[in-house]
């Protein structure tokens, strides 16, 4: 299994670890889990489109390639092709027609997953429902499923290229 | 009149599902510092499964995009879904 895989699990997991009234502790996990989740399916996918190859060296390099996706270039880069009108993101213009409902998903994910991560890691103030750490671990469940219907596809490539370099307008 | 009014007004007009009790809209700034909306959905009891179905959720998310972007708020809707009486 892969991390991205198993962090999905994971959240999961903690979702609905406690049988009664759910620790935050562990609610807050689970949302973590989930947006980390699709942060490593995307730097995978991004990693391996960018550097191909089996070779020790190649593997090196796509390693070294992982270390470079930014938490805030790859939302930038999703709020751009989760956007109902293109703007000024040169991958999307390039790609010529609006995104897929699946690819507007995986973004949307994105952004609303980083932003819960953001919110169940530092607002102590902050309390989460089950309910609501079910729906987003679910959204995570929904943008991996919608990832393998649009993995190889002209905007799938445009779209892993614009989360780790920002390109010129 | 102001975005939650105009938000909650096309929420309003937008024929959510059944299983919606109730939506609420605030402003808020994401942890970029970006103004945007914080949409709570509030799922029915009897309906409290539906946080597990990802289509019904993201035909909701679809919904409320659109909505927000026919009244020309340019502002990202998180939206979050919580089930009526569940404590937090």
């Amino acid at each position: 299994m892969s991390l991205h895989d198993d962090l999905l699990g994971q959240a999961d997991l903690l979702a609905y670890t406690d049988k009664n009234k759910p620790k935050q502790a562990n609610l807050r996990r689970a949302v973590s889990a989930a947006y980390y989740a699709l942060f490593h399916l995307l730097v995978d996918h991004g990693s391996r489109f960018l550097v191909s190859g089996a070779s020790p060296q190649r593997e090196a390099l796509r390693h070294q390639l992982a270390r470079s996706f930014d938490h805030g270039q790859m939302r930038k880069a999703s709020q751009a092709f989760a956007a109902p009108r293109p703007g000024d993101n040169p991958w999307r213009k390039a790609l010529g027609t609006a995104p897929s409902t699946a690819l507007v998903d995986v973004a949307s994910a994105f952004i609303d997953l980083q932003e819960a991560r953001h919110e169940a890691d530092y607002d102590l103030a902050r309390a989460f429902s089950r309910g609501e750490v079910a729906a987003l671990v679910v959204q995570a469940q929904t943008a991996f499923t919608n990832w393998n219907s649009v993995a190889g596809t002209p905007e799938g490539d445009a779209f892993l290229v614009a989360l780790l370099v920002r390109g010129r307008t | 009149m102001s975005a939650v009014d105009e938000i909650t007004k096309a929420l309003k007009k937008a024929k959510l599902p059944d299983w919606v009790e109730s939506t609420h809209v605030e402003t808020m700034v994401d942890h970029i510092g970006d103004a945007a909306v914080r949409v709570i959905v509030v799922v029915r009891a009897d309906r409290g499964d539906i946080v597990k179905d990802g289509g019904a959720l993201s035909d909701l998310r679809r919904k409320v995009h659109l909505a927000i972007d026919e009244v020309g708020v340019d502002l990202y809707p998180y939206t979050r879904f919580t089930i009526a009486g569940e404590a937090a």
